[in-house]
């Protein structure tokens, strides 16, 4: 078993994906039950709409599946699902730039930059809907992913300096919120 | 980092994500048992190569030491030989790699799926490949450079290559080179990203850290046209950098604690004997974000960089003519693109009638719709960031 929480290696992981290479669904299911809270996540901060992330969240495990056979180790395996999870959300959302996506998310997104007095107690979600896609990503590659900055900005095309920016004053912002 | 709010995050994204494993698994395909070919594939290039080396420079030197090969000023045979060993295994290395790669397509073109969100799939799958097979490029790089046809300009790029890091490119279905009818269509790209960063003395602060890189592309291909390309992107990058010394300088006593002066760069078409590079700059030097987007578009044949008129397939006269029409068309589609809050398609025509040709900067996509970049600043407040405005197709060389 290639299991548990968020210390899976990169040798547990390179051995879920040598069982993959050889045919075993199991071994998929493993890195699944895993990942799919920080997969999904990621894929949500992006699109913004839960039916579309889920989509694409159940396309990018198949295509883990059927291009196991493509990854190489040694370069951080979450770094690496977290760049093709977020591609893959932009890319949907270029196809369909047109469309309306914000089913559920109309409110909240990107009230950062607007001065918040001290909050008080508040659910985390609501927490979260107050911050930026980029800095709810930032947020949630550091917590889940735990991944350095470097690796953040590498994913998100961002310069390393934003990101930290960004941390910054989403943490200032979630202590308002009365996470300390 | 508080524990409170892991603890919290955590178990918030813990019980909001679905669970779509039975949708998943009834999706997932068999896997292919891997045959001999497929499972030995990345390593059959090494393998040749090691052969025909083991086999082939013996054979040369021996040839060589009995007088039997042709010499050729004055080299023995094994010194004319060995290039030209090295050469094969490269090409050998090229052919053995294209073959494994189109079975590999066949495959995918066979599954229905949505071709957009493929190429990103495939392209990072690819990505963390191609990165992984960067010694063995690297080797052949190597290999390539002892040939005696290395010319100066092909040199000056590999000693590039060697002193940045090489960064993954998305979309690595449309990083590769296509060859039709004598016509190169599109050019595998390596992007370089070259380290600037620094930390300087001095100024209100004490110290000034600067985290700066500038992403280079060099286009992996050996013809005249590609390596004027290469050179012009190189001439355009070392532009970059002199700006960026400019920076440094008119900031040493403003600037600080932090800052950073980036480069990024994007491969957004390669198609068609064309390729298109977007440059996103983004500056800081403590103050003000500064933003600004440019771009380089050649024709793969001829190493021409081609303008605005150029891709659009229209003389320059005919130019406000077209950004009109493409203004139009841009507001009917897109309404609620800031631009025109501000700007009717007529009076942004009239703000832009003094530019030159040079002056536009423009990105291609994947689809071949042509996007009008303007600077923060250009056309309206820094609040408002960059512009962008759709204004057409590619249309070079068309008419």
């Amino acid at each position: 078993m290639c299991r548990k929480g968020k210390s899976v290696t990169e040798e547990r992981f390179e051995q879920c994906i040598q069982r993959m290479n050889q045919g075993d669904k199991e071994a998929l299911r493993e890195v699944y039950e895993e990942y799919i809270t920080y997969i999904y996540h990621i894929v949500l901060n992006v699109l913004q709409n839960k039916e579309n992330a889920e989509d694409i969240t159940s396309e990018f495990f198949i295509r883990l599946w059927e291009k196991s056979d493509t990854y190489k180790p040694g370069n951080g395996h979450k770094g690496w699902m977290a760049s093709i999870a977020r591609n893959m959300s932009v890319d949907f959302l270029r196809k369909h730039k047109r469309e309306e996506l914000t089913d559920e998310f109309t409110e909240g997104g990107g009230q950062n930059e607007v001065e918040i007095p001290v909050l008080g107690e508040m659910l985390i979600e609501d927490a979260l809907s107050r911050l930026d896609e980029k800095s709810r990503s930032i947020v949630h590659l550091k917590i889940l992913g735990e991944l350095t900055f470097k690796e953040i900005a590498e994913i998100l095309h961002m310069p390393m300096g934003t990101v930290t920016w960004k941390y910054q004053e989403a943490m200032k912002l979630l202590r308002r919120c009365g996470y300390e | 980092m508080s524990k409170k709010l892991n603890e919290e995050y955590e178990r918030f994204a813990s019980q909001s994500a679905p669970d779509l494993w039975s949708r998943i698994e009834e999706a997932l395909p068999e896997k292919k048992k891997q045959t001999a070919w497929r499972k030995y594939r990345k390593i059959i290039p090494a393998a040749a190569a090691v052969l025909v080396v083991a086999v082939c420079v013996p054979t040369a030197y021996v040839a060589g030491f009995f007088g039997l090969g042709i010499s050729r000023n004055n080299k023995s045979a094994a010194d004319s030989v060995v290039p030209n060993v090295f050469r094969a295994v490269a090409e050998y290395e090229m052919t053995a790699e294209a073959a494994p790669q189109e079975i590999a397509e066949e495959e995918d073109m066979s599954r229905d799926t949505d071709q957009a969100t493929e190429q990103d799939t495939n392209g990072t799958f690819q990505d963390s490949l191609n990165s992984c097979q960067q010694d063995e490029a690297e080797k052949k790089e190597s290999c390539i450079s002892g040939s005696e046809i290395q010319e100066d300009a092909e040199q000056e790029v590999s000693e590039t290559m060697e002193q940045g890091r090489l960064i993954d490119l998305p979309f690595p279905e449309m990083n590769r080179t296509v060859w039709e009818n004598g016509k190169l269509l599109s050019v595998e790209v390596k992007m370089e990203r070259k380290d600037h960063s620094t930390t300087l003395e001095g100024g209100n602060h004490g110290t000034w850290d600067i985290d700066s890189y500038f992403e280079l592309p060099v286009l992996q291909e050996d013809t005249k046209a590609v390596k004027k390309i290469n050179q012009n992107l190189v001439e355009r990058y070392e532009e970059g950098v002199e700006e960026y010394e400019e920076w440094k300088e008119d900031f040493k006593e403003a600037g600080g604690p932090k800052g950073y002066y980036c480069w990024d760069t994007y491969l957004s078409y390669n198609h068609g004997g064309i390729i298109n590079f977007g440059v996103y700059e983004e500056v800081w030097a403590g103050g003000v974000i500064d933003r600004r987007t440019f771009s380089f578009t050649y024709d793969l044949n001829t190493g021409k960089r081609l303008n605005l008129a150029d891709i659009l397939g229209i003389d320059e006269e005919e130019l406000q003519e077209a950004l009109l029409k493409g203004f139009q068309q841009s507001a009917k589609d897109e309404p609620d693109n800031t631009l025109w809050e501000v700007f009717t398609p007529e009076t942004l025509c009239e703000q832009l009638k003094d530019y030159e040709i040079e002056d536009f900067h423009y990105c291609i996509s994947q689809e071949g719709e042509v996007d009008i970049w303007f600077a923060k600043y250009e056309l309206m407040s820094g609040a408002d960031g960059m512009q962008m405005a759709a204004i057409g197709k590619v249309n070079y060389g068309q008419r």
